[in-house]
């Protein structure tokens, strides 16, 4: 049935995240725990239905059941819509070829037939690795108003950082004439946030010709990109301003959860005309024992706390036993920490136990050295993690 | 699919408590933290996969309205089946247009639903109980007794005394009852306390109905489940969980401190994996507990900021408590704003109220004090 959008998104969820090592093992990047009830890709999956985007293709690759399970029918994020709505996309067997998803270009590629029922005239591209709030739909108006057949939504970062990035070099218009990819000598600070708006003919355009090209790595921003500064194209970029944070390492992922914390939160979960929405679970209240102390703490639904907690993330579920402390750390889902352990710069992944006694991490740590339990994991009495 | 339909009443025992029930349901008061009372019988009906479910409003129920939705949360959203809010209306010829006030009432102005039910038996319950009940299990033991009626009644009520009269009865060992009364305490000739929940046979309740008419009944413990005690097929399902009735202010805050002392209690209520009591979900982002928070003892759910101190006490969704404060003994529920200096001790504030800086309000365990909805103080 024929069923006209304005504007699709397409978002990138497939990939590993290996520099999460530990957190990535059995579960791909966007479906990791953030903030104590949100899952990365919570953030861009909210900030479509806040731009007024019913349409999500979620391409999936890297160990998709925690993922896949988590996004079900889209309906925590209303997009279980009769017309347009979520939809799923992993790799497929076809008559001709089967493939994995080769690249971010790639994996859009072998989905030009899923965009092209929707004859949309837009289509952004997405990915799951950032926390960030945006109104994509302020980021359209400016694409069609350049009258751009691409655009890049951009951020500044420290210069000292920005050969991290892809850099795109402007001119004052706001056109880009040259997009550098991981820059040894950066020519300025904005990076690629790794969002582009695309004029849906010219996107198929760019990717059939990008998967004819054999030496191609089926990138955006290594061939896609370049290929339409080459052409001419005209290319702009959209300076973003507000939180974004690339939580693709163990010390950022930390650090964003800790972002979250303190009298006037870089990232404010509060705002209620900007919420974001994630999958709830009947969990009952928190119940917080005679014994606790919180100082400076996000804590989660069915929670019961019994001990000290300072500046620090609890998801769901936790259970922490009289005279435990737990400092700088992020707990995950059902972790168990029993009595007297001690848990301080940390990342404890879900269902873990912490018995009595042990010790994990050091009060001396820091953001560049935080230890991390993978799920599951039982750190037995008396032992020391650091 | 499951052979049993649900009925809840959801205004039923409003008159009792005036000042929560203002512009609510009763099925609507906010309760134990995260919940509304409906949703501890939704709860216990989708538990025993009971997926058609009616709730019958009389006045008041935009709020309720509002909790349920599509179903969704409950997963009570279905093509067929699922939950359905049926609002007072008149048959064309038919002249009364009275609001039902008793059981009776509720289920006669019902009864064209409950001719088109498909389903053998129906559960009827009030909203104003707290508990959580294996209701497949009662459902079974019903089957199995080949009873018209079977009451969910506690086998060992706790030695209070009501201010309302309740329903009490007398069962054989075989959970045949012999005797119901109506009482304001339990007697030893009466040990068990009905919870108002029924399990009937679709086709007896049918029968009662038009008995009723006929002989202009109003009460269905009096005129029917009295009346019937002598057929001998009425049975009761022993409960031995924890319950709650919340019929007035002074009873909504015992029963609510009871949660906040008692991990035992709420462990039978909320704790219990195989049942969890579910409820509309707001995507609130979590408790974000400021420097100066000092909390002990406390329930406290999603969306609320503190920064005081919180003691003995269930703050509700989106509570926001000062720097300075103090919240001790007492329920607030949700979106009500506490300011800075403010001490709470004993009070019960509804939805929504603002407490400005350096007010102090006080009640006791048996007076607490309310705060009415929106109040800006």
């Amino acid at each position: 049935m024929y069923c006209k959008k304005k504007c699709i998104a397409m978002l990138l969820a497939g990939g590993q995240g290996s520099r999460l090592y530990a957190l990535t093992e059995r579960t791909a990047k966007p479906a990791v725990g953030f903030g104590e009830k949100y899952k990365i890709i919570d953030f861009p999956l909210s900030n479509c239905v806040h731009s007024g985007i019913d349409t999500v293709g979620v391409l999936t690759q890297y160990q998709p059941l925690a993922l896949n399970e988590y996004i079900g029918n889209g309906a925590p994020w209303d997009l279980d819509r009769v017309r347009g709505g979520l939809s799923v996309l992993p790799p497929y067997q076809g008559k001709k070829h089967s493939d994995w998803y080769k690249g971010t270009a790639n994996a859009i590629y072998q989905n030009i037939d899923f965009i092209k029922q929707y004859d949309s005239d837009y289509v952004i591209i997405l990915s799951g690795d950032h926390i960030y709030k945006m109104d994509y739909a302020e980021m359209l108006a400016y694409h069609e108003q350049k009258q751009a057949v691409c655009t890049v939504a951009t951020i500044e970062v420290p210069i000292e950082e920005a050969s991290r990035f892809g850099i795109c070099n402007t001119r004052p218009d706001g056109s880009i004439y040259e997009f550098e990819e991981k820059p040894k000598e950066p020519k300025n600070n904005q990076a690629s946030m790794g969002i582009y708006i695309f004029n849906t003919d010219v996107l198929i355009r760019y990717l059939e010709a990008d998967e004819a090209d054999e030496n191609s790595s089926n990138d955006f921003g290594k061939n896609v990109i370049p290929a339409l500064l080459d052409a001419k194209e005209r290319l702009f970029a959209y300076s973003f301003s507000g939180y974004w944070k690339d939580v693709g390492t163990i010390a950022s992922l930390w650090e964003a959860n800790m972002d979250l914390l303190g009298e006037s939160p870089a990232l404010d979960l509060n705002d209620y005309s900007f919420r974001i929405f994630s999958r709830n679970f009947a969990r009952p209240p928190q119940s917080i024992g005679p014994k606790a102390v919180l100082k400076n703490s996000l804590i989660s639904e069915g929670c019961h706390i019994n001990g000290t907690v300072e500046n620090s993330i609890l998801s769901g579920g936790v259970v922490v036993e009289e005279g435990a402390v737990i400092r700088d750390a992020v707990i995950m889902e059902d972790v168990h920490v029993g009595k007297n352990a001690r848990i301080s710069y940390a990342i404890v992944d879900g269902e873990a136990v912490i018995e009595e006694g042990a010790t994990v991490g050091s009060m001396r740590g820091s953001k560049s050295k935080i230890v991390v339990i993978p799920k599951g994991e039982i750190v037995k009495k008396g032992e020391k993690v650091k | 699919m499951s052979n049993v339909a649900g009925i809840i009443l959801s205004n039923l025992n409003s008159t009792t408590n005036t000042q929560m029930t203002a512009d609510r349901t009763v099925a609507a008061i906010p309760f134990a933290c995260r919940y509304r009372l409906i949703d501890f019988a939704l709860s216990n009906l989708v538990n025993a996969d009971v997926s058609r479910i009616n709730v019958v409003a009389n006045y008041n129920y935009h709020s309720l309205m509002q909790h349920i939705g599509s179903g969704k949360d409950w997963d009570l959203a279905r093509r067929g089946a699922g939950i359905r809010l049926i609002s007072p209306y008149q048959l064309s010829g038919k002249t009364s247009s009275k609001l039902y006030t008793t059981h009776l009432e509720a289920l006669s102005d019902i009864a064209p639903i409950i001719d088109d039910m498909q389903e053998e038996n129906v559960v009827v319950c009030d909203s104003d109980i707290v508990c959580n009940v294996d209701l497949a299990d009662a459902i079974a033991f019903h089957e199995e007794m080949n009873a018209d009626v079977t009451i969910v009644s506690v086998l060992n009520p706790r030695k209070s005394t009501f201010r309302h009269p309740r329903v009490y009865l007398r069962a054989n060992k075989e959970g045949t009852v012999e005797d119901i009364v109506l009482g304001m305490s339990c007697e030893e000739r009466h040990p068990e306390l009905c919870l108002n929940m029924f399990i009937l046979k679709t086709e007896r309740l049918r029968v009662y109905l038009a008995e009723s008419s006929a002989h202009n009944y109003h009460s269905f413990t009096r005129d029917i489940l009295m009346n019937h005690v002598k057929d001998g097929r009425i049975y009761r399902y022993g409960f031995e969980g924890y319950y709650a009735f919340v019929a007035d202010v002074e009873e909504y805050y015992a029963r609510s401190i009871e949660l906040v002392t008692n991990e035992s209690a709420r462990e039978k209520l909320l704790g219990i994996k195989e049942r969890p009591i579910y409820t509309n979900v707001h995507n609130t982002p979590p408790v974000l507990y400021g420097k100066n928070a000092h909390v002990e003892n406390s329930m406290i759910t999603d969306g609320c900021v503190i920064d005081g101190k919180v003691e003995n006490s269930i703050l509700f969704r989106g509570v926001h408590v000062g720097e300075g404060s103090v919240v001790r003994n007492s329920i607030v529920m949700g979106g009500t704003y506490i300011g800075k200096n403010v001490t709470l001790e004993c009070v019960v504030s509804d939805k929504f109220a603002l407490i400005s800086d350096g007010k102090t309000l006080a009640g006791c365990p048996s007076l607490p004090y309310f705060i009415p909805k929106k109040k800006r103080l």
